[in-house]
């Protein structure tokens, strides 16, 4: 009997310690969001940059810019806040802070890129495509450029924000032209001018002609005095970013650097009161007008009966030296 | 073998079990289990295979000054952690403590000594008195420099939630996002307390119960048997005959009341005569 005790409750003391083993983590469950920022994210950078932003036009003061806006958008923001103090008349230009669509990527190394296209800030103005960037892990997003729409223009369908848009590189063969390509081929158009052979390998654009426009009169202008009228037109392509939109193609992001040299001779250049605050010294025979412009280009996907078009550009000033 | 023999090893049987069952119910485990760790970085690092386990339920860490909490892509969290000291929670050894990985990073004080081209031997003896002024390591200049400032952990841009707390900060694990790294840190850069996890273990104890409830129903009539055995109950079972044949007028020989159902089924059941052929001739 006292075996049978003694054999029943060691029995039931081993069953009771029977509770499951620890669990193993084994398994690693896949990320249900792949991009490389999730709404809400995206929600926080463009809330900030526009909460840093609207301190900093309050004060017309870049010192506030702290770290949310940086790089081409900073030196045109700085460039306006010295003509709007100068010239009430000309205010800051008017930034949407409510989008009505994020494009976020699902990029795995760094620089990262974060878009967004805001709702239009007028009736008779057109939405505006920001671009921020991350330099590195450790830095946040900070807004780099700013372009409003061309008018007409249509943005592709994106990836959604749970996936993000692949990055492409700029060599990327899976478009025709490659990114490089199509933005090498619009540069040199735009150096060019209407007579260039590039023309005819993209859609017409407003803000083409608008610069092409204003070249003809300067440079007739400059002519008459004996003097010239040249754009220096450089791509960065180190700065430049490429998504991959929903049908196969290409959406470019890049920023493009135009230094316009106007010269005369045997007079001096008189600026206007918009462009004297800009001006860093004096202005004698030459000076010239040093901009940081945006410009989004659409490469179509392969099979496509459709020509690379610029969906979004603006000519920003920054500075003016002699 | 008799019935009552049979039900006395019953009882026997039944008291083992509820001994047995009684003991497993005293010594079984419980199911809601904390596991603790003590920290000694000012980080620490759940991976997604350690928070995809169905078990955990909450997460503690502690701190002496405030504590913050992120969810980040596994890969961006790796590139934050290539800076910091870190200790990663990659699992259970037991209930009672977890198998981590700690990666220790060191970085270079920015007041260490300039490279700088060495001076003169003759300003070596100068220099000495000079160097009484220099910044030291002593006790007194680690308290004058209170550490109540927050750490620059970066840009807190990559993370996906967060959670903040003083001196505290618990997460329920279950709502976390599947695929997403954990990590927790010191606002100050000083190194956490401690770690608590809290689980939900399976323990396999659904059998102590019905084990007990059978053990009781058959000490019972094992119990009802032995005291059958000992207490002569022959007496009582003379009454209870004696009153049973008093009871029953058969045994004392009565005859049945005319008409009535008794006298009916002394004489045997008559069913009604019914000429069934005679109707069919009469349609």
């Amino acid at each position: 009997m006292r075996r049978t005790v003694v054999v029943a409750t060691t029995t039931a003391l081993f069953l009771a310690g029977c509770a499951a083993a620890p669990p193993q983590a084994t398994v690693t469950p896949s990320l249900e969001a792949q991009a490389s920022l999730i709404e809400s994210q995206a929600t926080a950078v463009i809330d900030s940059t526009f909460a840093v932003l609207d301190a900093a036009d309050a004060a017309k003061n870049q010192d506030l810019f702290v770290s949310r806006v940086a790089g081409n958008a900073a030196l045109v923001r700085v460039a306006e806040y010295a003509v709007a103090k100068a010239v009430p008349e000309e205010p800051v230009s008017d930034l949407p802070s409510q989008m009505q669509g994020v494009y976020v990527s699902r990029s795995e190394s760094w620089p990262r890129m974060l878009a967004a296209v805001s709702e239009p800030p007028a009736d008779d103005l057109t939405p505006v495509v920001y671009l921020w960037v991350q330099e590195s892990v450790d830095d946040p997003y900070r807004l780099v450029s700013w372009a409003h729409m061309i008018p007409g223009a249509v943005l592709p369908a994106m990836p959604g924000e749970v996936n993000g848009a692949e990055p492409l590189p700029l060599g990327e063969v899976g478009v025709d032209p490659s990114p490089r390509k199509a933005l090498e081929d619009y540069v040199e158009y735009l150096r060019q001018g209407t007579d260039s052979d590039f023309a005819a390998n993209f859609a017409d654009d407003s803000y083409a002609q608008q610069l092409f426009s204003a070249r003809g009169v300067l440079a007739q202008a400059a002519s008459g005095t004996g003097g010239a009228y040249v754009d220096t037109i450089q791509p960065d392509f180190a700065s430049t970013f490429v998504l991959s939109t929903s049908d196969g193609g290409a959406l470019i992001f890049a920023p493009i650097d135009i230094a316009s040299s106007f010269s005369v001779k045997d007079a001096t250049l008189k600026l206007s009161a918009r462009d004297a605050p800009l001006l860093s010294g004096a202005a004698t025979e030459q000076v010239t007008y040093n901009y940081r412009d945006f410009v989004v280009l659409l490469v179509p996907p392969p099979g496509q009966e459709q020509l690379p078009a610029v969906i979004a550009a603006e000519h920003h000033i920054i500075s003016i030296t002699p | 073998m008799t019935l009552r023999t049979t039900a006395v090893i019953a009882g026997a049987l039944g008291l083992l079990m509820l001994i047995a069952g009684l003991i497993a119910q005293a010594a079984t485990p419980a199911h809601a289990v904390v596991t603790e760790a003590t920290l000694d970085t000012p980080v620490v690092v759940l991976g997604p295979e350690v928070l995809a386990l169905p078990e955990l339920q909450r997460l503690a860490v502690t701190a002496d000054g405030g504590v913050e909490a992120h969810t980040a892509r596994p890969l961006d969290a790796e590139a934050w952690l290539v800076r910091y000291s870190a200790t990663y929670i990659t699992g259970y050894a037991t209930w009672d403590e977890f198998t981590t990985r700690t990666a220790s990073r060191i970085v270079a004080d920015s007041a260490s000594p300039s490279p700088s081209p060495s001076p003169s031997p003759s300003a070596t003896a100068e220099a000495t008195p000079a160097a009484e002024a220099s910044p030291s390591a002593s006790p007194e200049a680690t308290e004058a420099a209170p550490t109540e400032e927050s750490f620059d952990y970066g840009s807190g841009d990559l993370w996906r939630h967060n959670w903040a707390g003083e001196g505290r900060v618990s997460i329920a694990l279950a709502a976390m996002s599947p695929g997403e790294y954990l990590v927790v840190n010191s606002t100050d850069g000083g190194n956490l307390g401690t770690l608590e996890i809290s689980a939900d273990r399976q323990v396999n104890d659904a059998w102590i119960s019905p084990l007990i409830w059978i053990g009781v129903a058959l000490a019972v009539l094992g119990l009802i048997a032995v005291l059958s055995a000992i207490i002569d109950v022959r007496p009582l079972q003379e009454r209870v005959e004696s009153w049973t044949t008093k009871r029953s007028r058969i045994a004392t020989g009565e005859d049945a009341k005319a008409g009535s159902r008794r006298e009916r089924r002394l004489a045997g059941s008559s069913l009604p005569d019914i000429d069934l052929e005679q109707k069919g001739d009469e349609s």
